[in-house]
């Protein structure tokens, strides 16, 4: 069963897309949701503290999805927030190149609401 | 004369052209072909002769023959020649636009020169020959010898033993000054100013970097209005583009706001219900019901008629297609004016290769991918 209380940081350059994504997470029951327009504004956020799952683009200026989730992956003390990758990115060695960075998941866009959900559960089940 | 005739009546000719005009020489008296090279001016030459060249030690007089038969010749390119004749032991250049060919015809196949031909100095002509449907007239050398060969001349080891003087080499501060010169003017031309011309009688290679740079010029004279318009408009394009992703989000943000709206209603009429199921305040409950439900269809339609910034944007997007049009036509115009051979453009340059060509990854392939790495 899915903590809907956990604190969820969305990430994503396009405001639309954030609030789409916000929309889908209150839809599914979550209600504790925050935001972020790039890598570095959510690495600052993050390091604040208290998050419990990153659901990151992967386009982003400054500082990119995945560079965001090396930069996480490599920092002890945020080492163990899962991070969800939600992007268009259309190539294989993408997701792989996620995979190996240690993504918990991905979403392509465009998504439901169904996928979005059974990849959070996904993510929790593999902890 | 008798020279230029073969034992079996078969003579062979060196063919070039002048302008438009077709010339050929009996090949016995050519000596040799060369590339145009520079030629040195002295002073009080006779009329058409150019200067003279040092072939080897030997000075040798250049005759502007287009000028001699009073024809338009051309300007100096990769293929002007100058032919070295010989004739009764003297040597002259002839600059012609280009060497084309060596023919071989019977003799008895050079007739006299129609009327036609007297458009130029007929004199040097010493009969015209047909072929591959186009007429070539064979020049009367000794004829144009006799002009140039004992008189107007030094002979050779006069000239060799005067070399130290004035007169064969180009004077050392007139090449400096068309040196400068062209570095002016092609400073110019990459400060973006295409209005300046070399200008001058140069010969050699200053001469032709001088007429490259002439006809680059030119050249950019005829695009550059074209190029420079065609880029006045495109920060138009991009302003306009900018404006378009503001109004698709500002546009997206009010759909949602209104849908966010819509959700709560729902949220609010399923609790509505649930009061109604209870069996307290029916018909006031089911009133606000009734209002809800209207309130979210009027919301509905808000949302259709909020859709419409797609025309706009359509319209705005039409538009700056329209430019990108234009600006790749004036961009033809400059590779077509300039030759320029560009490599074929791959499929590996295309930027937009991604969102035209891949098919975007379904979630079932990213999930198989998954799975090799052991995600459930």
């Amino acid at each position: 069963m899915l903590d809907l209380k956990m604190k969820i940081l969305v990430v994503d350059d396009f405001s639309t897309m954030r609030r789409i994504v916000k929309n889908i997470l209150k839809q599914i029951g979550f209600a504790n949701i925050e935001e972020a327009e790039d890598g570095n504004s959510a690495l600052a956020r993050l390091r604040l503290g208290g998050y419990d799952l990153v659901i990151s683009d992967w386009n982003m200026p400054n500082m990119s999805g995945l560079e965001l989730l090396k930069a996480i992956r490599s920092d002890s003390a945020l080492s163990s927030v899962p991070v969800l990758m939600v992007t268009a990115e259309a190539k294989k060695e993408n997701v792989v190149e996620a995979i190996k960075s240690g993504v918990n998941n991905y979403v392509v866009k465009p998504f439901t609401a169904d996928v979005l959900k059974d990849k959070i559960e996904k993510v929790f089940e593999n902890k | 004369m008798q020279v230029q005739k073969q034992f079996d009546n078969v003579i062979q000719l060196v063919g070039f052209t002048v302008g438009n005009d077709r010339f050929a020489v009996d090949i016995s008296d050519v000596h040799e072909i060369n590339r145009f090279e520079q030629i040195n001016r002295i002073p009080d030459l006779p009329e058409h002769v150019l200067g003279v060249i040092d072939l080897r030690g030997t000075v040798i007089p250049v005759i502007n023959l287009a000028g001699k038969l009073g024809i338009q010749g051309r300007d100096v390119t990769k293929d002007t020649r100058i032919i070295i004749v010989g004739f009764n032991g003297e040597k002259i250049g002839i600059l012609v636009d280009a060497v084309s060919e060596v023919l071989r015809i019977s003799d008895n196949s050079l007739e006299m020169p129609p009327s036609i031909m007297q458009s130029f100095n007929s004199e040097y002509i010493r009969g015209i020959i047909r072929h591959n449907g186009q007429l070539t007239v064979v020049m009367d050398l000794p004829r144009l010898f006799k002009d140039y060969g004992l008189q107007g001349f030094v002979p050779d080891n006069e000239i060799n033993s005067s070399a130290e003087g004035n007169s064969i080499a180009a004077p050392a501060a007139d090449k400096d000054a068309v040196i400068d010169k062209i570095a002016e003017v092609t400073k110019a031309m990459s400060e973006g100013d295409f209005h300046q011309e070399i200008s001058g009688e140069l010969y050699g290679q200053l001469g032709e970097i001088a007429k490259y740079i002439n006809a680059t010029i030119k050249k950019l004279q005829l695009v550059e209005p074209n190029v420079a318009q065609a880029s006045e408009r495109i920060p138009q394009a991009s302003v306009q583009l900018s404006e378009i992703t503001r109004a698709t989000e500002e546009a997206t943000h009010n759909v949602m706001s209104q849908v966010e709206h819509v959700l709560d209603n729902q949220d609010m009429i399923l609790r509505h219900i649930e009061v109604v199921e209870k069996g307290n305040d029916v018909s006031t409950t089911m009133g606000e019901i009734r209002q809800i439900v209207s309130e979210n269809k009027e919301t509905l339609l808000d949302i259709i008629t909020g859709l419409s910034f797609q025309d706009l944007t359509g319209q705005k997007i039409k538009a700056i297609v329209g430019l990108i049009e234009e600006v790749e036509k004036r961009l033809l115009q400059l590779i077509v004016a300039f030759g320029m051979k560009s490599k074929e453009v791959g499929q590996e340059d295309n930027p937009l290769k991604e969102f035209t060509e891949n098919p975007v990854l379904n979630q079932d392939v990213v999930d198989s991918v998954l799975k090799e790495f052991g995600f459930e």
